[in-house]
Parts: C-alpha cells; sequence; structure tokens
C-alpha cells in the first residue's frame, strides 16, 4: 500500500508545475492555454540537448526555463489586439513546437540515463536521497509560483482574467501583463518537462501530448472536491493551489487503480476525455447555478 | 443664457451616427457644450440614443475627427490613459467598473495605483479605505475582503461609485446609473453621488428618461429623441415644459 502511495507521488510530484501553470492560465486568466504541451516538452527537449552537447545542468535548465518563457511571450503575441482566440493561439503554438522541438533534439528521443542531470547526484547515493532532491525541486518551484501569484503581479494577471477592458481603462499596460502571465505559466510547464525527463531518463517530443487536458481534468476534479470543504474561500490562491495538489492526487490515483485493474491503456485516453466533458459540464452547471 | 466667454470643457460638433448606409441614423448632427460645474441632463425615451452619445464622449466609440472636443482638443488625439482620468463613466451595469471576482480590497488596490506611494503598509490602507467606504455604505467598510460579486446590487453600484470617484475626474458621465436599484437604493446613491460632485465641483452629463429627475437634478436639460436634440432647456425655462410636450415626447 504505502510503495503504492509512493509511485503516485513521484508521478505527482513531477505534474505539480505544470498543474499550477494550467490552473494559473485556466482559472486566473481565463484563457485555456494549450500550448502547455508545447512547452513542457520543450523544457524537456532543450534541456536534454544542452546537457548531451556537454551543458551542465543547472545551465541547461535555466536556458529550457527561459524557451518555456519565451513560447509565452509568443503565444501571447499571437493573441495581441484579439485577432486571434487563446484557445487558436495555444494550438497554433503546440504545432509548430512540435517541429521545432523536433528540429533542436535531432531526433525523436534521447536518453539521459547515462548523463550528469540535476538529481544524478542524489541518485548515484541512494533512492531515497534522489527522490529528495526531486521532491525538493518541484516543493521550491512551487512555493516560488505561490509567492509570485500573491505579489502584486499575480494581482494584476488575476485582474486581467477577470476585466481585461477596466484594467485597459485604468491605464495598466494590458500586452505586458498577458505576456507576463502567459510566461509565468509556460515557464511553470517547461520546469516539469525538465523535472519529467530526469526520471523517466529520456526526453522524447510526443511525451506531453494531451497533457494539458489532463490537466484541467484533474483541476477541476480538485475544485469540485474542495468546494465541498472550502464554501468561502479566504486565500484565493492558497486555494487554487490546494484544488490542483487534491486534483492531480486524485486523478493519479485514479489512474494507477485503473491500471491495475488491468484495463487496456487503449481505452484510457478515451475514458479520460469522456471524464473530462463530464467535469467540464458539471463545473459549469455549478457556476451558473450559483449565480 | 450661456457664458460664451467661458471656455467650454466638452464640446460636440454635429455628430451623426449610424450602424450602416442603409439604417436609420442613431445620432443625428447633434451639437452642445457643456462648461465647467455644469449638471447636463439628457432626457429621452428608451433607444433615443443617450448611452450611444455617452460612448463617443468617453470614447468607447471612435468619434470622427474634431467632432468631440475636450477642453478645446479634438479627443482622438488624447491618449486613452490620460483621458481615463479626466472623464470616467458610470452605468447601469456596475460590472463593467468593477473586478467582478476580486475583493474590495484588490479592486481599490488597482484603482489606488497613483496614489500607492503615500501608504506606508497594508494596514494602513485598509484602515483609509475602510474609512472611504464608510461614508458610503457603513456595510461596504466591513466587507473588504469579499468579491464584488458577492455584493448585492446597491452595495456594488455604491462601490463603482467609490472607485470611480477614488481620484475625482473632471467629467462624469452617469448613465440611469442607479435605474437598476430600488427607489430608496437609487436616492442614497444619487444623494451621494451629487455631493461628492459638488465636493470635487466635478462637471456632469446624466441621462435619463425620468422628467422628474431631470428637473430636480440638472442645470439644463437636453431634450433627445431619435438621435436628434430636440431642444434645450436652460435653467429658469424649466416650467415651460408642459405635460403635452412631454406626452408628445415619451408616449
Ligand atoms: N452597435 C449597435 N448596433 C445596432 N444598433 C445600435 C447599436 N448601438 C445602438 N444601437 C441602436 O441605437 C439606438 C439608440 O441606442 P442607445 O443605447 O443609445 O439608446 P438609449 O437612449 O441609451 O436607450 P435606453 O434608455 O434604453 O438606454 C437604439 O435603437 C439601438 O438599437
Ligand atoms: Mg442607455
Amino acid at each position: 500500500m504505502i510503495s503504492f502511495i509512493l509511485s503516485i507521488l513521484t508521478q505527482v510530484l513531477p505534474f505539480m508545475p505544470l498543474a499550477i501553470g494550467i490552473s494559473t492560465s485556466y482559472n486566473l486568466l481565463r484563457a485555456t492555454d494549450m500550448s502547455l504541451d508545447g512547452s513542457f516538452v520543450l523544457g524537456a527537449v532543450v534541456f536534454a540537448k544542452l546537457l548531451t552537447l556537454g551543458c551542465p545542468p543547472f545551465l541547461s535548465a535555466f536556458v529550457a526555463l527561459l524557451g518555456g518563457a519565451l513560447v509565452g511571450v509568443f503565444v501571447s503575441f499571437i493573441q495581441r489586439g484579439g485577432h486571434i482566440d487563446s484557445l487558436l493561439a495555444g494550438v497554433l503554438v503546440v504545432f509548430i513546437l512540435t517541429s521545432l522541438n523536433l528540429i533542436i533534439l535531432g531526433r525523436p528521443n534521447v536518453n539521459l540515463s547515462s548523463l550528469n542531470t540535476l538529481f544524478s547526484s542524489g541518485f548515484s547515493k541512494s533512492q531515497w536521497c534522489g527522490w529528495f532532491q526531486v521532491t525538493l525541486a518541484c516543493l521550491s518551484v512551487c512555493f516560488f509560483s505561490l509567492l509570485f501569484m500573491s505579489s502584486r503581479a499575480g494581482l494584476l494577471m488575476r485582474s486581467l482574467g477577470d476585466n481585461p477592458r477596466l484594467l485597459g481603462r485604468l491605464g495598466y499596460p494590458l500586452e505586458l501583463i498577458r505576456s507576463l502571465g502567459f510566461s509565468f505559466t509556460n515557464l511553470l510547464a517547461a520546469s516539469s518537462g525538465i523535472i519529467t525527463s530526469q526520471i523517466v531518463g529520456y526526453a522524447d517530443i510526443s511525451m506531453g501530448l494531451g497533457m494539458t487536458l489532463t490537466g484541467i481534468c484533474a483541476i477541476l476534479l480538485g475544485q469540485q472536491i474542495t468546494r465541498v470543504f472550502i464554501t468561502t474561500p479566504v486565500v484565493r490562491t492558497g486555494t487554487d493551489f490546494l484544488a490542483c495538489l487534491i486534483g492531480v492526487f486524485v486523478y493519479f490515483l485514479g489512474l494507477n487503480f485503473l491500471l491495475r485493474l488491468d484495463i487496456d491503456p487503449l481505452y484510457l485516453k478515451m475514458s479520460l476525455g469522456l471524464l473530462l466533458i463530464f467535469f467540464l459540464r458539471t463545473a459549469n452547471m455549478s457556476k451558473s447555478g450559483a449565480a | 443664457m450661456v457664458n460664451k466667454n467661458i471656455q467650454s470643457i466638452l464640446s460636440v460638433n454635429n455628430l451623426s451616427y449610424k450602424i450602416s448606409s442603409s439604417s436609420g441614423f442613431i445620432l443625428k448632427d447633434v451639437s452642445f457644450d457643456v462648461f465647467p460645474r455644469d449638471f447636463l441632463i439628457l432626457l429621452g425615451s428608451n433607444g433615443s440614443g443617450k448611452s450611444s452619445l455617452l460612448k463617443f464622449i468617453d470614447k468607447r466609440l471612435n468619434s470622427p475627427k474634431n467632432t468631440v472636443k475636450f477642453e478645446g482638443v479634438d479627443v482622438n488625439s488624447i491618449s486613452t490613459k490620460k483621458y481615463s482620468l479626466k472623464v470616467k463613466t458610470l452605468t447601469q451595469n456596475c460590472d463593467d467598473s468593477l473586478f467582478p471576482h476580486l475583493t474590495l480590497f484588490e479592486n481599490f488596490n488597482l484603482y489606488a495605483r497613483n496614489s500607492l506611494g503615500s501608504f506606508e503598509n497594508n494596514i494602513k490602507k485598509r484602515d483609509f479605505l475602510a474609512k472611504y467606504l464608510n461614508d458610503f455604505n457603513p456595510e461596504l467598510s466591513r466587507k473588504l475582503d469579499q468579491e464584488v460579486d458577492h455584493l448585492s446590487g446597491g452595495e456594488k453600484q455604491m462601490f463603482a461609485l467609490g472607485m470611480t470617484l477614488l481620484q475625482p475626474p473632471d467629467l462624469l458621465l452617469l448613465d440611469e446609473h442607479t435605474s437598476a436599484l430600488d427607489p430608496r437604493t437609487a436616492d442614497n446613491n444619487m444623494k451621494m453621488t451629487l455631493s461628492l460632485i459638488k465636493k470635487h465641483g466635478i462637471t456632469c452629463i446624466l441621462t435619463t428618461h425620468n422628467l422628474h429627475m431631470a428637473e430636480e437634478y440638472g442645470n439644463r436639460i437636453a431634450v433627445l429623441q431619435r438621435g436628434q436634440i430636440l431642444q434645450f432647456v436652460h435653467e429658469g425655462q424649466k416650467h415651460q415644459f408642459t405635460k403635452e410636450q412631454m406626452y408628445q415626447l415619451f408616449y
């Protein structure tokens, strides 16, 4: 049982930064940013490529994060002036990134297990030590994003999602704030990609497929659960974070449970999609019901 | 009579507006001046073009060159940022001027950007806001950490008024901002609005289809019908408005 929970935790941890990114764009910026799929892979790919070129792990990670942030700036730029809506902009960027990622990596996947990564010093000592490093990395990303979201920059991002017209009329630089928001979420996605590639031991250009949808599914699930015991959220960012954590955990719990039941993975995506439709419907219904 | 020597704060010259060439005019050859400290009422029935006119004045709609001038300058050549500090609008839909899913305190934080430096810390800021809102509605000062969306309609509109006048504009446009409220709440809001207008010496344009309101508040009334200004009623001339004339206008 404990090993079952632990194995779930090892899946939850690297997913958390991405989940926070998705939650931020979905709940706060009010945009379904599909480009996170692409940034996730971009993070992994850039990181892996630089490692194979002999770059030190920290520098590689830094450049990969920067790459994620740039994707955000690009997504935001496409939407400028409202000529292309956020959903389409994201899909377009993923489309572009699928080929860009392949160009960067040079081949469909790269094995990292023989290379010196951020966590290889830990894992070379013991399994526990390695996982400790992974946990530390994930938690610090989460911590810094929480800090960022509760700062004034976070407030501006939330206000952008809430009433962009008014924000513009009050004289705030809309485009700058939008870029900031999308850079932040795409950077989080890239950091998830970086961490994941080191845990699974390879970077693969198709590893991000459907991640954003999965994330939204998990987050909506988490929100439904948190709504049961937090009726009047005091700290919005904190509640959103909690919903993220619970949702992702429950999602992976369910997933692993299904896999244990020997359900053919063939049916997995299909059932997941149907589940997502169900959650989206109930979430929107409870929203309009409350209004 | 209006003293022509005073420079007008706003002048509208031959403003016409139609959606397409085949449709009728929404506004037709509208011209008028507003002078400092004026309280101008736009009186007209539903669909007469009041809201459209205000949209041209606060730049929500783009006006043809030189048809709308603020302090003698074509509004198209004033930056939106600068203009939005000078001309502010309250509409019936107060969500236009608020962030509905942020708390009152967060709304205040976004509105109070320019005076942010004058607060030593968050506690002082909260104190200030609580005191400030207390004059508007004591309920509000107890709800600083509630989302705007959870306020009642009356509280929301009062809060919108408070935020809009946090940094008083030169020209305030009121587009039936109390019409969705019950009579007593509307009256409270109107009283507060008037006292602030007086206190800060704000010039004001108010739209209404209510003759009593027009007579009570305005020093000038412009009667709008099907996009045209039918007549101007200046202070002291109000009684020339007969019931028959009003009947013609509205029925
Ligand atoms: N964007 C638009 N497209 C088509 N018609 C419009 C548009 N904007 C305004 N109109 C029309 O212009 C006319 C005037 O509208 P407006 O909102 O200015 O009236 P109003 O005097 O404010 O009315 P009310 O008292 O109901 O608020 C209406 O007949 C309306 O249908
Ligand atoms: Mg109107």
